[in-house]
């Protein structure tokens, strides 16, 4: 009897303990010790809200539509598309972007199942946005010097990647990580508009470094930042028809910030990445609401470390120019071509006319497209594919004589060179009007019509 | 706060006072700062507080924030409290709190500074469907003329729950220390005018406007004074938090103590700015 009594009392113990342990971990998987951290101090800091406000005002309406998009998805799975479709967006793209918030928002706010559901990878958010406005503060600080900001960047980085748990890998990440799971591509099917409005927004987030990084003068970068902001409204008009239709990558829509900075360029894109994978989640309704917290974890792990679906940085480029920059919303400023370099003397009054390609310069990588002018002058052009192989080449030449500094060129007439971006053009002219003529007609880059 | 009276001062103090607030308030534009209007703290504008400690790396400072108790026989006791709260740690903050005290009265006056605080407020987690909790505990240091004799030492926990329609934050805190005496009243008030309680309970409420970066608040809650004698006293109270620009929010609230020995109304303005750690 007594020892019947002993093994219920112990069975009962173990039982309980049991029941404890089962009752303990779904608790435990709710325990959260996610937390915030304040934004890296610095001179610089809130310039691109001094020198940018209408620009900077449209990224405090963007946090509203992440933020309702997650609420709506997690909180309403079963409201008809148009909830979102019609409903949400309406109120963002005829209101909100009209008139955008003055501040940023708090977004808990708007998420709030959302922020409790996995604050961890809201707060994963949170510190990669805080890196985008840092990144736009230097850039919009017009006291720093380029190498300054360089440096900033670099020590922005760092500080942004000292938080581990909070920071996304800086190695890129192959597309089957978004779009081969089982929950991909369920947000774009059914809210392609939506879905449109969120890439435009991610356009314009990494498509304004380009102008910043690309700009020589301030006002070029105001320019440059401005038809930026215009080209992302266009997007708006008629949706979906002129939105994006694959997900915005860096390398291809700001290709010159990517080069400078291809790590914070890579970060942006597994964030940008990361938003469509819990869109998906989120709007996946056989991925049951319990288990959404687990999923969403397991995915942000995975953009977070530096091993899963991992892909190299060339193939990063290759797969962003793969997917086409026209299909991204395009590039974040023009480029020039040799027809848009034809444009602009024909717009200057130059009348250009094209001339048969002829051989290469033993001191340029590539053939020049020449133009006749009137008077029996001559501007050749280099296009190249990006600023940084025209500035392999430019970089060697004496660009007073327009020769490396070892070798004597006989021009037939006085030469200049002028380099903008990924063109390099010799003006051959002893005609000094009509010089300053070329010279102007190639060199603002931002002009309008240019798209 | 339940103790003061007044004690022979000049009555052109207020003025200084006053000026001190300006001082403050016209140093405020220079400044470079944030303050996160979401995230209330104590006095800033209701007494009860969140579950959410300063940011990690932040340093929050609460240059003027003033509160008036309109005590009776025409008694106004003015508080301001400059304090500085360091985000030391992940959901950890150090605050340090020089509280000044003025009473104006109608014959008399005093004023000086009340005590020294020094505390600490940890969140233990982050909200998820478990709501978020934190636990805090502080010194007061008799320090200044106002500042009393005896060191208090206090601590609290604190839960907030948040829901699309509000936030609920329940705060409950215990001080230990010495009681006063009823018998020896005017003699300790005239020496502490320290705002401490035996023990303090209560909920509070808060509904935020996203878009206006608009935080508005109520609360009520019951305290038991230092004095052995004195009963628990009830106070409820409303306000709000706006945020000004990135760097700069503001607060201002209203309340009433209609219960205990020293009822009273009394108003609260504040503005807060954050810089973060280099």
């Amino acid at each position: 009897m007594s020892s019947h009594r002993i093994t219920v009392r112990r069975l009962t113990v173990c039982v309980s303990t049991l029941l404890a342990i089962l009752a303990t971990r779904p608790l435990l998987a709710q325990w959260s010790t996610a937390y915030h951290q304040f934004y890296r101090q610095a001179s610089h800091n809130w310039e691109f809200r001094h020198n940018y406000p209408a620009a900077d005002r449209l990224f405090n309406a963007f946090d509203y539509g992440h933020a309702i998009l997650y609420e709506t998805l997690l909180t309403e799975p079963t409201a008809p598309p148009s909830r979102l479709e019609q409903q949400e967006y309406d109120f963002i793209t005829k209101r909100l972007l009209v008139k955008p918030p003055r501040l940023p928002l708090e977004e808990s706010v708007i998420e709030v199942e959302y922020a409790k559901l996995v604050p961890e990878a809201k707060e994963l958010f949170e510190w990669a946005h805080v890196l985008h406005r840092q990144v736009y503060d230097i850039w919009a600080d017009e006291r720093l010097s380029e190498e300054r900001r360089d440096r900033e960047v670099r020590d922005l980085l760092k500080y942004y990647l000292a938080r581990r748990r909070a920071a996304l890998s800086t190695r890129p990440k192959d597309m089957h990580l978004m779009e081969g799971q089982s929950y991909s591509l369920n947000f774009r099917r059914r809210y392609p508009k939506f879905n449109g409005l969120i890439w435009a927004y991610h356009w314009l987030q990494v498509g304004l470094y380009e102008p910043l990084v690309t700009g020589k003068t301030r006002k070029s970068r105001q320019s440059g930042v401005n038809a930026a902001v215009t080209r992302f409204r266009e997007m708006l008009v008629d949706p979906p028809r002129r939105m994006p239709t694959v997900m915005p990558m860096t390398a291809a829509v700001a290709p010159e910030f990517s080069r400078r900075y291809p790590e914070i360029a890579i970060i942006f894109d597994n964030l940008h990445a990361m938003h469509d994978v819990i869109s998906d989640i989120l709007a996946d309704g056989t991925i049951p609401r319990s288990e959404k917290r687990a999923e969403i974890l397991h995915a942000v792990a995975r953009y977070r470390d530096d091993t899963s679906s991992v892909t190299t940085v060339a193939e990063w480029r290759d797969m962003a120019e793969e997917m086409g920059v026209e299909q991204m919303g395009g590039r974040a400023t023009p480029t020039w071509s040799a027809a848009l370099v034809e444009r602009r003397l024909r717009d200057a009054g130059v009348d250009p006319r094209p001339l048969p390609a002829s051989g290469r310069h033993i001191f340029m990588s590539i053939p020049a497209q020449s133009f006749a002018l009137p008077g029996g002058d001559e501007v050749q052009v280099f296009v190249y594919p990006d600023t940084a192989s025209r500035a392999l080449d430019t970089s060697k030449l004496d660009t007073a004589r327009v020769a490396p500094p070892n070798m004597m060129i006989k021009w037939r007439a006085q030469p200049s060179l002028v380099i903008d971006g990924n063109m390099a053009a010799i003006i051959i002219t002893n005609d000094e009007a009509r010089r300053r003529q070329v010279r102007d007609a190639l060199s603002a880059l931002e002009k309008p019509n240019d798209r | 706060m339940a103790c003061v009276r007044p004690v022979n001062v000049r009555r052109s103090g207020w003025r200084r006072v006053l000026s001190i607030i300006a001082l403050g308030l016209s140093g405020a534009s220079a400044l470079r700062a944030q303050t996160d209007y979401y995230n209330t703290s104590p006095g800033r504008p209701v007494r009860l507080e969140d579950a959410v400690p300063v940011e990690y790396r932040a340093v929050e400072l609460n240059v003027a924030p003033v509160r008036l108790d309109f005590l009776s026989q025409d008694t106004r006791f003015w508080s301001l409290h400059p304090e500085a709260s360091l985000g030391i740690l992940p959901r950890t903050q150090l605050q340090l709190v020089l509280p000044i005290a003025y009473v104006d009265a109608p014959a008399t006056s005093t004023r000086g500074v009340a005590g020294l605080e020094v505390s600490f407020l940890h969140a233990l987690n982050m909200e998820t469907s478990i709501p978020a909790l934190a636990v805090g505990g502080g010194i007061s240091l008799p320090v200044g003329p106002l500042g009393g004799e005896a060191t208090y030492g206090t601590v609290k926990g604190i839960v907030t729950r948040t829901y699309p329609w509000a936030r609920l934050h329940a705060n409950a805190q215990f001080t230990a220390g010495p009681s006063t005496r009823s018998d020896d009243l005017d003699t300790s008030i005239e020496q502490d005018a320290r705002d401490a309680s035996r023990w303090l309970a209560g909920v509070a409420i808060d509904k935020t406007f996203a878009l206006h970066s608009l935080l508005v608040t109520a609360e009520t809650f019951a305290e038991q004074p230092l004095r052995d004698d004195s009963s628990v006293a009830w106070s409820a109270a409303t306000g709000v938090r706006y945020q000004l620009s990135p760097r700069w929010a503001m607060d201002a609230g209203v309340g009433r103590r209609f219960t205990g020995d020293d009822r009273a109304w009394y108003v609260t303005f504040g503005s807060a700015y954050a810089l973060g750690i280099r």
